[in-house]
């Protein structure tokens, strides 16, 4: 029982790490409301927030999800918690009642800028970037895909065996490849293609003779990977691979 | 192209807002377009739930054929719809009228900022590998013309079901878009076409829910969906929140449960409080049940939690014993779908 109520305690902080201060913020939301809130608005809302709160903590909640549905996704629970409605709400309220005309536009552009502040804004943060290509994958990724398709000719099932930053993508992209398996070496049972999945995606060591004996094995015709130093490329020429191309790191071999 | 970008327009804007029409024409003042759209997508996934999960397990149809299916009965209710609100399109010249009535600077504001969100998330890109999966069984599956037969990490046939996602079967929605949008890829769909309308959907839940929660006091309304579109944009501090989920992946089953389901399962819940009588929003609420089971395999266990905490237990304080069976009967959905997953993963 009391592991299950510290494994709350741990998605908790895990969930908020890097949000205190957002956090902190929906806190000072939820006592506005309780202040100048409508009677309806503030029993609904935070009524609710605390029976979210006291279903996440409850540790039966913690073991009926985590026997039913997935161990790793509990944080998901909190998704039900109305942290912003409460804080929307409560900010509303202040502003409703406490300023009239040009300060309340003040007063609106003050809170604002203090939910900017204490946020982290998806735009600044990494959040999204450019790529040149309709279905928004890696741009690396369609050239990759394009060289095989142009080599691979009629052999349209050339099986690929690729590092995880070609497997994710590679069938999003084009679902006439085929992989030997997914990524993080999903979609398959067999332990020896999950080998050759750990070899594939290792940078040390790299050992471009046991690839070419699994790609014997399996018929696997490419070979997509990452190499951190590009001269290494030549140990693949000498173990019966061709270098169709390179993008961006990204390394594509035809075993031969 | 452009014809592909008019087809999704159809069926991603006009005809949710249609089917949408049949129920928000039950809501009296809530009659409105934005009410329309959002619940429009919960009939919308609900349909597609119950269509979808007897072709994944029976394999009797093909995609095109169960495309062709849900598009017959989406336009029969959209259809429906506009037919029963034929009085609101008499109103059409009074448009104008009725949004400069609804106008505040703080909703202009907000409205602004939610068309940046909009605009930044269809042109740009945030990647995401869980994408090999959810997006990679939607461009698997047009490709073969199948639905969930094909493993869509490798191309071979599935051997058995992946159960814990195929109750949930969110692609498949993608899928019939991408058919039905005269074959736009469905990563294009995804990624360019999704962001836009449940970016709308969402926000559309959150303004109504103002809207009821102030009493129809637009300018109230107007700056609380100021006020959320703003938080949602800045709670990215963490990669498990629901804003982060929201702005940078909405087109993944998850995301639609956390931006998009659970809100309106809060709005769903709030008037219903207000409104025990309203037939067409327990309809509502059982369409969102349903259409949280179908986006997220989570979706089974949150949508319940959801009502349990914005509905059923007004009911238990208050004694209220015929709204706690209607909250209960909400539920079916949702206990149905999670027998069906314990069979299949315990049963054998």
């Amino acid at each position: 029982m009391l592991e299950l109520f510290l494994d709350c305690i741990r998605v908790w902080q895990l969930y908020w790490n890097g949000g205190e201060w957002f956090f902190l913020l929906m806190v000072v939301g939820a006592v506005l409301l309780v202040v100048f809130g409508e009677k309806k608005v503030r029993n609904y809302l935070l009524s609710s927030s605390v029976l979210v709160l006291f279903l996440f903590f409850l540790p039966l909640t913690n073991w009926v999800l985590r026997k039913f549905g997935d161990d790793s996704v509990y944080w998901r629970v909190l998704w039900v918690f109305p942290g912003a409605l409460v804080m929307a709400a409560g900010f509303t309220a202040f502003v409703r009642k406490c300023s009239k005309g040009w300060r309340q536009g003040v007063l609106v552009g003050l809170l604002l800028c203090g939910i900017v502040a204490a946020g982290t804004n998806v735009y600044c943060n990494g959040g999204y970037s450019w790529c040149h290509n309709m279905q928004q994958v890696p741009d690396c990724i369609v050239q990759a895909a394009e060289m095989i398709k142009a080599d691979r000719g009629e052999e349209t099932n050339a099986l690929i065996a690729g590092c995880d930053d070609a497997a994710s993508y590679l069938r999003v992209y084009d679902s006439s490849l085929h992989l030997l398996y997914g990524r993080g070496g999903r979609g398959t049972e067999d332990i020896k293609k999950k080998r050759m999945y750990h070899h594939v995606n290792n940078q040390n060591p790299i050992k471009a003779e046991i690839e070419a004996a699994y790609c014997r094995i399996y018929d696997v015709k490419y070979i997509i990977r990452r190499l951190e130093r590009p001269e290494r490329a030549g140990e693949y020429l000498t173990c019966g691979f061709r270098l169709l191309g390179e993008v961006d790191g990204l390394f594509v071999f035809r075993y031969e | 192209m452009l014809i592909k970008l008019l087809l999704s327009f159809l069926w991603l804007v006009l005809v949710p807002a249609g089917a949408g029409m049949n129920l928000s024409k039950g809501l009296k003042k809530g009659n409105t377009l934005g009410n329309a759209y959002l619940l429009g997508y919960l009939v919308m996934f609900a349909v597609t739930e119950l269509l979808a999960l007897p072709v994944i397990f029976f394999r009797h149809l093909t995609l095109r054929q169960l495309s062709c299916l849900w598009g017959g009965l989406m336009c029969a209710l959209a259809l429906t719809g506009c037919w029963r609100n034929c009085r609101l399109f008499r109103h059409l010249p009074d448009v104008g009228k009725n949004i400069r009535k609804e106008f505040s600077v703080y909703l202009a504001a907000a409205l602004l900022l939610i068309g940046i969100q909009v605009i930044v998330s269809m042109v740009m890109v945030h990647y995401d590998a869980d994408d090999a999966f959810f997006l990679g069984t939607a461009v698997t599956d047009v490709y073969h013309n199948s639905v969930f037969q094909i493993d869509p990490y490798t191309g071979d046939a599935y051997t058995s079901l992946p159960v814990r996602y195929v109750l949930s079967p969110f692609p498949v929605f993608n899928e019939i878009i991408s058919t039905l949008a005269g074959g736009i890829h469905p990563a294009v769909t995804a990624h360019m076409v999704f962001p836009g309308v449940f970016l709308l959907a969402a926000y559309a839940g959150t303004y109504h829910l103002g809207k009821t929660m102030y009493s129809g006091d637009r300018k109230a309304s107007g700056l609380f969906l100021l006020f959320v579109s703003v938080v949602q944009m800045c709670s990215c501090f963490s990669i498990y929140t629901s804003g982060t989920f929201m702005m940078t992946r909405i087109w993944q089953g998850k995301a639609v449960l956390a931006a998009v389901i659970l809100p309106a399962i809060c709005y769903l819940g709030l008037l219903l409080r207000q409104h025990k009588s309203w037939t067409a929003a327990w309809i509502a609420m059982l369409c969102a049940m349903m259409a949280g089971c179908f986006v997220s395999t989570m979706g089974v266990m949150l949508c319940p939690i959801a009502l349990g905490v914005f509905l059923l237990r007004e009911g238990i304080w208050e004694r209220d014993w015929r709204f706690v069976g209607k909250s209960l009967l909400c539920c079916i959905p949702c206990a149905v779908i999670a027998g069906l997953y314990l069979l299949l993963s315990y049963g054998g």
